[in-house]
């Protein structure tokens, strides 16, 4: 039971970590490959002010959101001087140095990373694995509540015009600059603080946990499930969380077996398994409109 | 006639050159658009039309010279700043955004003014009443309303066209920036585009057109500018235009058939900026 309620958790966590990264990946069309530094950040400052300088977990929640997303608005403000590729590859790189300096700082408790987080306490009373559940559960309704208003926003409209054409956003009105920086700093924003509660629960944090295979996976699970949309980041981080728990006993094959899976996917389904105009969405849809009489008018496409 | 009228121009192009390397895209360029005005801008490929485009619509910083919106110039040159002052445009290739529907295409035109910065940009587009109305309306002006919940990626290139037209127009701007909206319509294409020019001009906003289709371009116009190898060849109205000597050697050839100077549409593309 435990277990389960473990793995629920690391699935929820994740999940909402790839709900954050959908903002700039997929509304934003930004390949970032660093989403877990942001994460990793977030989790660091946690570690190093609960530990080392004895702050409560509600007091370092904030400082978490803060730091990650002021060096997401960083890397936002980069993102603006590059191409796609070449961005892609700052991303990857910038990912690389935030692990060397976990490493290399004292601050950061160099390369054993950081242990003995103390467990949360909420009116006296040490957080349990249930209370992680319930509190990890609130914090992907959070995210998903932040992706939607966005989505629905003029602002996200212009981000997903900004993904197609970024001539076409500004000639429209859209400040590009301005929305790209702030996009990446929401989305890194949003990862640290799921990065500050992660690292409480696990309760130890090493550096390698943030490096770019991370990065890579969240992406994975991104486009597994389905860029540019809420309910494909959800489906794919929870998929990718629970296959290789599944599959334990081939844990040395683990990179094999979604190597496997993503070029599965990406052939046979490029949209994601639950993305826009994917076979089980048109199922959905389908099965949708039968259940109502009036068929029900369809503003967006995207979703 | 040329720039003596007594209303102040809405845009004033004044002595525009643009240099690319050893190009000399345009060379003391100027000329005025004035408030619900009509204006073509012919040439041969090549001529410095999209290069002009570019600058009035912020994405090109001239070399030397300005541009003046209500008689300010243009200090930073940003697509999103000029828009703010009331100027939209469409591109010689149409650029929809493909993932949304002609409605949201259309809808994220009307919302230029909702962007000025992130926390007001954060309302939710589908609930504003008056851009609906606004957005509806547009459709039907354009001739939308039947493909309207397609994706933008889907619908035929005529329809593609008047798309851009009426997200250039989402905004209220007063003037519109059309680049070859006859690009790649076919014959059929050609009616409910020029019928759609027209009510635009008829709403009282000004058009600045750029088109190969010379003829339908001087049908609907004001004035003319006729550009060639990036210098002001003539600057008039249509009839003036047509019977302009240095224009025909250059540009319109010499056959003429029912009074409409007739120029086979140019197919290749020009260069985009």
């Amino acid at each position: 039971m435990t277990y389960a309620i473990v793995v629920a958790v690391t699935a929820i966590l994740m999940a909402s970590v790839v709900v954050s990264l959908n903002l700039t990946a997929g509304y934003a069309g930004q390949p970032n490959l660093a989403q877990s530094a942001f994460f990793g950040l977030g989790a660091y400052f946690a570690a190093v002010l609960s530990v080392q300088h004895g702050l409560s977990f509600w007091a370092v929640l904030p400082v978490s959101a803060l730091v990650s997303g002021l060096a997401g608005a960083v890397l936002g403000a980069i993102s603006l001087r590059l191409r796609e590729d070449f961005f892609a590859i700052t991303t990857v790189g910038l990912n690389f140095v935030v692990v060397a300096l976990f490493k290399s700082i004292d601050f950061f408790g160099g390369a054993t990373g950081i242990y003995g987080l103390p467990l949360p306490t909420l009116g006296g009373t040490s957080f349990t694995n249930d209370h992680f559940l319930v509190l990890s559960a609130l914090l992907l309704g959070l995210v998903v509540l932040v992706s939607k208003v966005v989505r629905d926003s003029w602002y996200g409209g212009m981000l997903m015009a900004i993904r197609e054409d970024e001539l076409v956003a500004s000639s429209l009105g859209a400040p590009v600059a301005l929305f790209k920086a702030s996009a990446f700093a929401l989305s890194s924003l949003l990862a640290g603080v799921v990065g500050a509660v992660y690292a409480f629960f696990i309760s130890s944090i090493t550096p390698e946990t943030f490096g770019f295979n991370q990065s890579v996976l969240l992406l994975s699970m991104l486009i597994i499930g389905g860029m540019g949309t809420i309910r494909g980041a959800i489906v794919g981080a929870v998929l990718l969380t629970l296959i290789p728990e599944m599959f334990r006993f081939a844990s040395d094959y683990r990179s094999l077996v979604y190597g496997v899976f993503l070029v599965l996917v990406l052939r046979f389904q490029p949209q994601g398994l639950v993305g826009e105009d994917s076979w089980l969405a048109r199922g959905a849809a389908r099965l949708l409109r039968r259940s109502r009489s009036a068929p029900a008018a369809v503003t967006e496409v995207s979703a | 006639m040329s720039t003596e009228g007594k209303v102040t121009p809405l845009v004033e192009v004044r002595g525009i050159g643009v240099r690319f390397g050893g190009l000399q895209a345009l060379d003391d360029v100027s000329f005025d658009v004035r408030p619900g005005e009509f204006v073509s801008v012919i040439g041969p490929n090549g001529a410095g039309k999209s290069t002009l485009f570019n600058v009035i619509s912020g994405v090109q910083r001239p070399t030397s010279g300005s541009v003046l919106i209500d008689g300010r110039p243009i200090r930073r040159y940003r697509p999103d700043l000029v828009h703010a002052r009331g100027v939209g445009r469409t591109f010689q290739v149409a650029r929809p955004v493909g993932s949304l529907t002609v409605r949201d295409n259309v809808l994220l035109g009307a919302g230029g003014r909702r962007l000025h910065g992130v926390l007001s940009s954060l309302r939710p587009r589908g609930r504003d009443k008056t851009l609906q109305h606004r957005v509806d309306d547009l459709l039907e002006l354009a001739g939308l309303t039947a493909v309207a919940h397609r994706p933008a990626a889907e619908i035929s290139p005529g329809d593609l066209r008047r798309m851009e037209i009426a997200r250039a127009l989402g905004d209220e701007p007063r003037l519109v920036l059309l680049d070859e909206p006859a690009a790649g319509v076919g014959s059929d294409g050609l009616t409910p585009l020029a019928e759609l020019l027209g009510r635009i001009s008829d709403r009282g906003v000004a058009v600045l057109l750029v088109e190969h289709y010379v003829g339908l371009a001087l049908s609907l116009s004001d004035r003319a500018v006729v550009l060639n190898r990036g210098r002001l060849l003539a600057l008039g109205e249509p009839d003036e235009i047509r019977a302009n000597q240095a224009v025909i050697d250059a540009y319109l050839g010499t056959k003429r058939s029912r009074g409409t100077v007739v120029v086979p549409p140019a197919t290749g593309t020009e260069e985009e900026r």
